[in-house]
């Protein structure tokens, strides 16, 4: 091995050990706190370890620390919230990015503004604002309205995703499925759509995330009835570390998962010829 | 199977006129290559019959029935794309059945059609394939056999083997137009390749801005152009502007005249005393004289010329003899040894020059 080698070897070594440090150290920590029964300064490990928060946590022990809300509640207004926005998001993105990607549309600049539009203000005003105007319909405290909050946030970045999927298609494809008999419809439905399928669900699953993520608009929009896992763990966090990192680990895991799924699916026999 | 009409068919795309009235006839069972330089609106003709294009102007009948406003679905034509467009997350055997299935072919003779299909175009046993395990060559064959395997009613092919080497290119040049004439099917074939379309079209239609400039057999597009564009864009052609002086109509030849006194006899023709003319020469037809004795036949021209430019081409040499002042370009076989300055005298017979109107 040639000394220049060694070097680039010594440099990977030292970047990889950073990285494992900055993204697992954290994770670690977060591991140990939320088994911690007793954990005090100066010692380096815990005391004394249980699972009681989990138990707590999970609604499977009764929990001194919070009390009525439970991680499974919360967990589960997360996920419906969630599958509801992802789902609405794609309704919208879905169409909207084809013809942004195929047509040369008038106005073109124009409605991407306006799905820009609630990312060029500060969010806290925007919500405030939100939090008048829902107030007089209705929609505050209610899922309606967080959902319509996650979906705001979200929809010009899957709109933008999507709309680069279907730009990575050469239109010859769905032409030549026309020219054998194929309807506009059915070019789309199955020669386009599969192959835009790994960048539409890259498109889901950053919706999917950020739905789950979200901390602002559901502040202001859901409380005090909708409490997602974000609220929970920012209520909890301030005076029970322990019980917040259970749900900072709970929130992790659709997150590995989808990155795992993503993995498999951008693997797949077919991806390979996308884009001849 | 009924021909392929275009009337009047005109395209624009903002300000750019694409295609401008075109029309053409292509017969049944024939194979017409629309050939021109690049830009000068062959896809955007072939993406109208094909029914991708919408022409703002004009009509396309196949046969007596008009398909100007036939969505492409319906207008059963079979469309070799330049990129070849295969599905890549299909197997060759579903790229080829697709329009089968749309077609309500019952399974069992898919199978048949398919493997059919394959047979012809030398590709059996790759139905299992996925099209990115295939090399470019049998691509190609691919994107032919998906359009062949519908039974079109027109074939069309926009550049199909532009992305393949020299070699495959050329062997691919018989095997398409002997598919085509074993199917009988009517083609329209898009090259910018004077080579190719001079091999496998039946006739040429060459195309320059959005005009159709001349159609003809190949034969009658190499040695009739008639017009200075054709005549330089197919084969080489040097061009020399003159005034017909003398007219000869016995034996049928005229006398030309160029501005610097040189006097030319080429035939006859349709041309009108003091008219202007174009005179376009190819290489191939210039003979180099330096012997004065060689024998001339009595209606050659005999001109005197100094060599300026020699190239070599492996074939043939190319060179640049400047005669008054206008320049021809002779090609020679590579026996002749001349330099730059030597004084030669060219033959080129009567017959053999060509007469375009300037204006074109
Ligand atoms: N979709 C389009 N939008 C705007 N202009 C276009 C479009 N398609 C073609 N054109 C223009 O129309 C003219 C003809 O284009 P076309 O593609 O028919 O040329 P071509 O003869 O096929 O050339 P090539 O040999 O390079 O493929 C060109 O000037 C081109 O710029
Ligand atoms: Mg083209």
């Amino acid at each position: 091995m040639s000394r220049s080698k060694i070097l680039v070897k010594a440099i990977e070594a030292v970047v990889l050990v950073f990285l494992c440090f900055f993204i697992f150290g954290p994770m670690l920590a977060l591991v140990l706190w939320s088994v911690a029964m007793k954990w005090f300064w100066p010692h380096v490990l815990p005391q004394e370890i249980g699972l009681d928060y989990w138990a707590q946590a999970l609604g499977l022990q009764k929990s001194l620390a919070i009390g009525a809300v439970s991680i499974t509640d919360a967990f589960q207004t997360s996920i419906v919230i969630a599958v509801l926005v992802v789902v609405l998001a794609m309704l919208i993105a879905v169409p909207a990015g084809y013809v942004l990607a195929k047509y040369r549309i008038p106005f073109r600049g124009a409605i991407l503004f306006l799905f820009l539009m609630p990312q060029a203000f500060p969010q806290q005003p925007v919500f405030v604002n939100l939090l008048f105007s829902f107030n007089k319909i209705g929609l505050t405290s209610t899922i309606h309205g967080v959902v319509l909050i996650h979906l705001m946030v979200s929809l010009v970045f899957a709109v933008w995703i999507s709309s680069a999927a279907f730009k990575g298609i050469p239109p010859e494809l769905e032409e030549a499925a026309r020219s054998v008999g194929a309807s506009r419809l059915r070019a789309f439905f199955q020669i386009t759509l599969p192959l835009a399928a790994p960048g539409l669900l890259a498109s889901a699953v950053f919706v999917f995330l950020t739905s789950l993520d979200e901390f602002t608009g559901t502040f202001f929009i859901g409380l005090p009835f909708i409490s997602t896992l974000p609220m929970l763990l920012y209520s909890s966090s301030g005076y029970n570390l322990q019980f917040a990192s259970v749900i900072a680990i709970v929130l992790l895991i659709p997150s590995i998962l989808f990155m795992v799924i993503i993995e498999r699916f951008l693997k797949a026999e077919y991806i390979g010829g996308v884009g001849v | 199977m009924p021909g392929l009409h275009l009337v009047g068919l005109l395209k624009r795309f903002g300000k750019t006129t694409a295609v401008n009235k075109v029309n053409l006839e292509i017969e049944d069972g024939e194979i017409m290559t629309l050939l021109g330089p690049s830009g000068c609106g062959k896809t955007t003709t072939l993406r109208c019959i094909a029914g991708f294009l919408i022409p703002d102007e004009g009509e396309i009948y196949l046969g007596d029935q008009s398909m100007t406003d036939l969505p492409p679905e319906k207008r059963g034509i079979g469309f070799v794309f330049q990129n070849y467009a295969l599905w890549p997350h299909m197997t060759v055997f579903d790229n080829l059945s697709f329009g089968l299935r749309l077609r309500r072919v019952p399974r069992s003779k898919i199978k048949s059609r398919v493997d059919e299909t394959l047979a012809l175009v030398r590709l059996s046993g790759f139905a299992e394939r996925y099209p990115r395990q295939l090399s470019g060559g049998q691509q190609q064959r691919i994107a032919l056999a998906r359009a062949l395997v519908i039974q079109p009613r027109v074939l069309l092919l926009d550049e199909p083997l532009s992305n393949l080497d020299a070699q495959l290119r050329e062997e691919m040049r018989f095997e398409i137009r002997e598919l085509q004439k074993n199917l009988g099917i009517t083609a329209v074939y898009v090259t910018h390749d004077q080579a190719e379309a001079l091999v496998l079209s039946d006739r040429i239609a060459v195309m320059n801005n959005g005009i159709i400039t001349q159609i003809g057999t190949p034969e009658q597009i190499y040695n009739q152009p008639n017009n200075r564009f054709v005549a330089g864009f197919i084969g080489l052609s040097s061009f020399v502007d003159g005034i017909v002086t003398g007219l000869d109509t016995a034996r049928a030849y005229a006398t030309v005249t160029t501005s610097d006194e040189v006097a030319i006899r080429v035939p006859a023709g349709s041309m009108a005393l003091n008219q202007e003319v174009t005179l376009a020469i190819r290489p191939e037809h210039i003979t180099l004289i330096s012997d004065t004795s060689a024998e001339v036949p009595p209606d050659a021209n005999l001109l005197e010329g100094e060599v300026i430019r020699i190239a070599y081409l492996g074939d043939v040499i190319d060179y640049r003899i400047q005669v008054g002042g206008w320049t021809l370009r002779v090609h020679t076989d590579t026996d002749t040894h001349l330099r730059p300055k030597d004084k030669v005298q060219l033959m080129i017979p009567a017959e053999r020059i060509n007469l375009i109107s300037p204006d074109l």
